[in-house]
């Protein structure tokens, strides 16, 4: 009809445009009306048995859940501003049965919880408690305790279709959480309910007019699911209602037959029965090696990162390890390579007593520790049963052990629902909710499940470095020791590491791993001797950072990004790889590429890099102080090879073939160098420690001969350390000054000048000439063996008639 | 005086040393000497006093100063004396160094320009000759002929603090004091005192009761009551070679010496006679002659040498000093139990301090490395040039040049003098159209680095 009047007049077209536009709104009317009816019917058929649950915290301690991750956790954030301002929390409630209400299962651990209240639709509050948890979907059953008044109605829950098709509306109603205080209005259709039809969505390989779920956003809350015609048909806290048969349930009486689990009962139970198999285990470590140092950085010293870094390890670290074998404990952290390396004991408490224990090694899939009885049995060991699986949506229990008095476990619930595209494009579990990092699971019979815990990858150790961090003073190792020890806590890890989701690692996976343990550890840790400690790995370069005015006038601008990156470098030692490589001082180095590194590692330094350099201005003291026979304290005359370079070379790993990328003679090159041990350096040199002269001195080292314009033939050992009041501090040796010869021989290690001083005192002498060297002026000075003379007693028995002669008595 | 004062107290690390100086210099003559023990003793200092207050003059150098990243011209305060009629004064060397005009103050309040004759850095001591009217007729002090001991009562006269023409009394602490272990100053002992030193009094006499010169005030130990004096023969033969030639020409032989009986360091050798060689200079006369650390030094161009402790050796350094160069010296020495003779052929010790030059738009000084002066620059990097200072705020302090900064190149051009680096900066600074950017290449703690200074900016202008 209206196609064919379309070429007539324009004022016929405009009254057909009015025609139109007035039958769509018609119909569009008549929707609106069936709409409304519909919202009436479910608001009247639901109004009576919203309620709202209020959370009152306890304000007598910090509560439990906030720690130093509640900065990053907005909701967790929202808790505590509650209690700062003494609000409770509010969350939406339906009475589905009774006295029980259905609300989302929140994670709030009881022991925060000083008591629940529940508002009802009359404004009427009264007492409740936690019931249970349900088990098929994510949601929990709270009681009341109180009479029910009589406007508060469970809702009346009917039978709904049993295949929903494409076809099939529903509609999730709830009260809106922002208007807490409408409850208290009865005012209707104002808003108060949201409400919505949920969506049929189907992924795209389903062919079938069967919907894979039905979108329907509860967003933290839960909704109330009713069909076209407004009656309830089931409640959910969950985003979509599946059609699977594994779905999690929703139809009222799925939900209304769900036993559930307790919950304060089930947390008390597993903490009993799980207990026996966590030991604590001490760790110790050696303080890390010291260059020699003359400086005594004083209050600075924590700036330069050096008492820090002592102080953190003096201390012992607590974990508890799990007991998988009579003689295997497996702790749910790691460690990196330096505090490794650095374990001086372990020690493990098995019914009080402590037993030694040894690192054996970190499992290379995920973030765990294997540590070995040296002697004695544990008593207890779990079952590492693979059969035993966490299923879908069923709530199981995540145990946390930590030091906090002794023996603290944390038990938490938590279920997964869906999966997420994680690393490699794979599917992985998503927990429900914050468990932390390093719990262990149990299924909802409290059999051992698994562990909780990141994954790790070929890359973890050199993410740091990745990430583009500058390790000026603080590089990655000296910040993990902390790191670790707010993790052993309970705290969460800082969040530069925190790239990838913690996830379940199941009894079925652990007990592959525990059929060949030694192949599933990550051969880049390991744990080393002292000595091993000390050595490095090199290059061989020192180096100076690159800025961008420097950049602009050697026109490398665009390479080093405006000097962003490029380390300069202004020292090559000879025979290191670098020399083989023909790098030469002025070349700049840009990027290292190193296998299974998702990208280049960027090279760079601020300016931070100088302060690890000698400075020749404090080696000169006024002659005035000088002539008084003080001294100012002497600077390492050489760098310390304690640099971001070579300890990134360490952690990357000894025999690791790399490329590096760098300028020379303006031109970007690329070339393959394999990351080698380097001959001993000042750290790791041989030494010898004369307590009775007061004397420590080490092997020349090649950076010592390079930073002292020593040739490779110079003989000499270098004094690394004189003791006040001794004969060496007598004989005006100090630090850092080389001792040519021993009695006019010459000595090249200090081997040599341990055997000349024991000859000559085998030989009688009472000192011996020794030649010193400071920057490159030589002297003799005496070294006496027997400096302070005769101590008071060795006198008063040369002579005998004097009172208390050669008698051994105190006066 | 000042000058020295805040650079050495910039690096002092537990001590204020201050150093000054008291100067007069006079003929050799002697008077006969009343006995004083008859006297009465403030008549003895008042009339000391009156001897050789006329003598006493302030001595008001101008001089440069480096340090501070540019050169600056200050007045400085020390003393003097005067040593003979026609206006022949002493002061200390390092009142008067880079000195471009100095004034001095007579006792009548008079004030005149005087002409430096010459200076000698290693015994601190410098000759004036006051610019007064050729029939003038100065007063002066003499020296003392006797011997100074222990316990004499002397005078300190001088300006300490620029206070002019005070005096403080104290006696003779110790009459030679050796304090040449580490320092510069190894040709001569100290007189020791306490009769209170302070900055200002440097170059001023110490006088004894008779009102005689028996050392020029030189260097105090601020608040300690230690001042050093140096004796007055020294003085004398250093006033007259300072006449003559202008300065001290001394030998250079590159050895180390340390006295037998050691008590700094504790080490004691055995035997009767000579002095221990502890060190030979690396390419010097000595290394030449094959002298070796651990010899025993005898006898020094046929002259014996006794240098059983510390405070003997200035004699065997003036030994050394003294010998002629250009020809052979015959060294006899004693290795183990063999006696040696060896010739050396010692050089003239060159300049004891390397030039200064004040790059002044960029706020920096630059100062050559000088192998006396810079010992351990000299060893790590040899001969070149370092920034002596950088001034703030400035370009150099801007780029992050420090003092001491060895500059190897300027512009990509070498630099090995100050000469070098003097034509490049004048270069650089003609050249109107560069970007006003230099690349300095330089050496800090035995490393390279490359730094860039960015003029853009005229501090001067602001």
């Amino acid at each position: 009809m209206r196609t064919g009047k379309i070429h007539l007049t324009i004022a016929i077209v405009f009254l057909n445009f009015v025609f139109v536009v007035g039958t769509l709104m018609a119909a569009d009317i008549e929707e609106e009306k069936e709409a409304r009816e519909r919202e009436e019917k479910i608001i009247q058929n639901t109004d009576s048995s919203f309620v709202i649950i209020h959370y009152h915290f306890k304000k007598s301690e910090r509560p439990e859940p906030f720690d130093d991750r509640t900065a990053q956790d907005p909701e967790k954030q929202d808790m505590l501003k509650k209690i700062l301002a003494k609000k409770t929390l509010g969350i939406v409630g339906v009475i589905i049965k009774d006295n029980e209400i259905f609300t989302i299962d929140n994670y709030i651990l009881p022991e925060v919880v000083e008591k629940i209240t529940v508002t009802g639709p009359d404004g009427q509050t009264l007492n409740a408690r936690q019931d249970r948890i349900l088990s098929k979907t994510a949601g929990q059953i709270i009681h009341i305790i109180d009479p029910i008044p009589r406007g508060w109605k469970a809702l009346n829950f009917v039978e709904g279709p049993h295949v929903l098709d494409i076809k099939s509306k529903l509609y999730g109603v709830s009260l809106r959480l922002d208007i807490d205080k409408a409850l208290l209005n009865k005012v209707a259709e104002d808003g108060r309910f949201s409400m919505e039809g949920a969506q049929p969505i189907r992924k795209r390989d389903n062919q079938t007019n069967v919907p894979d779920y039905f979108g329907i956003d509860c967003n933290e809350n839960i909704k109330v699911v009713c069909d076209s015609n407004g009656a309830v048909l089931g409640v959910t806290a969950l985003d979509k209602i599946e059609t699977s048969k594994t779905a999690p349930a929703w139809q009222g009486s799925d939900i209304l037959a769900d036993v559930g689990i307790k919950r304060q009962m089930g947390e008390e139970e597993i903490k009993k029965n799980f207990s026996k198999y966590l030991y604590q285990v001490m760790i110790t470590f050696r303080p890390p090696p010291e260059e020699d140092e003359e400086y005594d950085f004083g209050r600075f010293s924590s700036f330069f990162g050096r008492s820090s870094r002592i102080g953190g390890f003096g201390k012992e670290m607590f974990a508890y390890g799990l007991a998988v074998d009579s003689d295997t404990l497996l702790l749910p952290i790691v460690m990196p390579q330096m505090l490794v390396s650095g374990i001086d004991t372990i020690t493990v408490d098995v019914n009080g007593q402590s037993i030694p224990a040894a690192f054996s090694g970190v499992l290379k899939d995920c973030e765990a520790t294997v540590i070995k009885l040296k002697e004695g049995k544990l008593l207890n060991v779990v079952s590492i049963d693979p059969e035993v699986t966490l299923t879908r949506i069923e709530p199981f229990w995540a145990v946390f052990a930590r030091e906090l008095a002794g023996k603290d476990l944390v038990v938490n619930h938590s279920r997964w629902i869906s999966k997420v595209q994680g690393y490699e494009n794979k599917l992985y579990r998503q927990v429900e909710n914050n468990v932390r990092g390093g719990s262990w699971l149990l299924d909802s019979q409290g059999q051992f499940a698994g562990l909780y815990t990141r994954p790790r990858r070929e890359y973890h150790r050199i993410l740091p470095y990745l990430m583009g961090q500058d390790f000026g003073f603080l590089d990655a190792d000296m910040m993990s020791f902390g790191r670790i020890r707010r993790k052993l806590s309970g705290k969460w890890p800082s969040p530069l590491l925190d790239d990838e989701h913690m996830q379940i690692f199941d009894t079925s996976i652990l007990s592959l791993i525990f059929t060949d343990l030694s192949s599933n550890y990550d051969p880049h840790i390991r744990h080393l001797s002292k000595d091993e400690q000390k050595r490095r790995v090199w290059l061989g370069v020192e180096f100076t950072g690159v800025d961008k005015e420097m950049s602009k006038q050697l026109n490398l601008s665009k390479q080093t990004q405006d000097g962003r990156i490029g380390l300069m470098i202004n020292r090559v030692y000879p025979s290191s790889p670098a020399s083989r490589m023909g790098l030469v001082e002025g070349d700049i180095l840009l990027k290292l590429k190193v296998p299974d590194a998702p990208w280049p590692i960027e090279l760079r330094s601020r300016s931070a890099i100088d302060f690890a350099r000698p400075d020749f201005e404090d080696l000169d003291v006024p002659e005035e102080v000088e002539m008084m026979g003080y001294r100012a304290p002497r600077r390492r005359p050489w760098p310390s090879r304690d640099n971001f370079f070579t300890s990134m070379l360490k952690t990357i790993g000894e025999g690791i073939s790399a490329q590096l990328i760098y300028i020379h003679n303006g031109e970007e090159l690329q070339k393959e160098f394999v990351i080698e041990q380097s001959p001993r350096d000042s750290l790791s040199a041989n030494k010898y420690k004369d307590r009775k002269l007061g004397i420590t001195v080490k092997d020349l080292t090649y950076e010592v001969r390079t930073g002292l314009k020593l040739n490779e033939d110079d003989k000499a050992i270098v004094v690394s350390k004189v003791e006040p009041g001794t004969p060496a501090a007598l004989a005006r040796i100090s630090t850092f000054e080389l001792l040519r010869a021993v009695e006019g021989e010459s000595i090249s290690s200090v081997k040599d000048f341990k055997t000349a001083i024991e000859d000559a005192k085998q030989q009688g002498k009472e000192s011996v000439r020794v030649t010193v060297e400071w920057m490159g002026k030589t002297r003799l000075t005496d070294l006496k063996f027997e400096a302070k003379g005769r101590g008071l007693r060795e006198m008063m028995k040369s002579f005998p008639s004097f009172p208390g002669g050669s008698q051994e008595s105190d006066f | 005086m000042q000058v020295q004062f805040t650079n050495k107290i910039k690096r002092t690390v537990c001590f204020i040393v201050l150093i000054f100086l008291v100067g007069s210099g006079c003929e050799e003559q002697h008077d006969e000497l009343d006995q004083s023990e008859n006297l009465d003793f403030p008549k003895i200092i008042s009339r000391a006093k009156e001897e050789v207050f006329p003598a006493l003059i302030f001595v008001k150098p101008i001089v440069e100063e480096y340090k501070s990243g540019e050169v600056k011209q200050q007045e400085v305060f020390g003393s003097g004396v005067i040593i003979s009629q026609e206006g022949y004064a002493i002061t200390n060397h390092h009142i008067i160094d880079k000195s471009i005009a100095i004034n001095c103050v007579l006792y009548d309040k008079r004030q005149l320009s005087a002409q430096l004759i010459g200076s000698d850095r290693d015994t601190d001591l410098a000759l004036l000759k006051l610019l007064c009217d050729p029939n003038d007729v100065l007063p002066y002090a003499k020296f003392s002929g006797k011997e100074v001991i222990e316990g004499d009562f002397v005078m300190a006269l001088g300006s300490p603090f620029g206070f002019q023409r005070s005096i403080s009394l104290g006696i003779i602490s110790n009459a030679q004091r050796y304090i040449g272990f580490k320092t510069e100053y190894k040709y001569n002992t100290w007189l020791q005192t306490d009769a209170t030193i302070n900055p200002g009094n440097s170059g001023g006499p110490l006088i004894n009761t008779d009102g005689e010169i028996v050392g020029i005030n030189t260097l105090g130990i601020f608040g300690s009551g230690l001042g050093f004096s140096i004796p007055a023969p020294i003085v004398q033969e250093t006033v007259k070679q300072l006449k003559q030639n202008g300065k001290v020409i001394r030998a250079y032989t590159g050895l180390r010496l340390q006295a037998l009986k050691d008590f700094h360091s504790n080490t004691f050798i055995n035997s009767e006679r000579g002095v221990l060689i502890t060190g030979v200079e690396e390419g010097s006369p000595a290394a030449e002659a094959e002298v070796q650390a651990g010899d025993i030094l005898l006898e020094v161009g046929g002259k014996s040498v006794n240098g059983m402790y510390a405070e003997m050796l200035p004699e065997t350094w003036c030994l050394l000093a003294d010998l002629p160069f250009g020809e052979g010296a015959e060294v006899s020495i004693l290795r183990g139990s063999e006696e040696k003779t060896l010739t050396l052929f010692p050089e003239e010790k060159g300049k004891l301090e390397g030039e200064d030059f004040d790059c002044h738009r960029w706020g920096m000084t630059a100062k050559e490395i000088n192998k006396y002066r810079d010992q351990h620059m000299y060893y790590m990097y040899g001969e070149g040039v370092y920034v002596q200072g950088v001034k703030y705020p400035g370009n150099a302090a801007d780029s992050g040049l420090g003092g001491r900064d060895v500059i190897i190149k300027m512009d990509n051009k070498s630099i090995k003098t100050i000469s070098d680096l003097k034509d490049v900066y004048e270069s650089i600074l003609a050249d109107e159209d560069r970007e006003k950017k230099v690349m300095f290449e330089i050496m800090r703690g035995g490393l390279r680095k490359w730094i860039v200074l960015d003029y853009r900016k005229d501090y001067e202008e602001d």
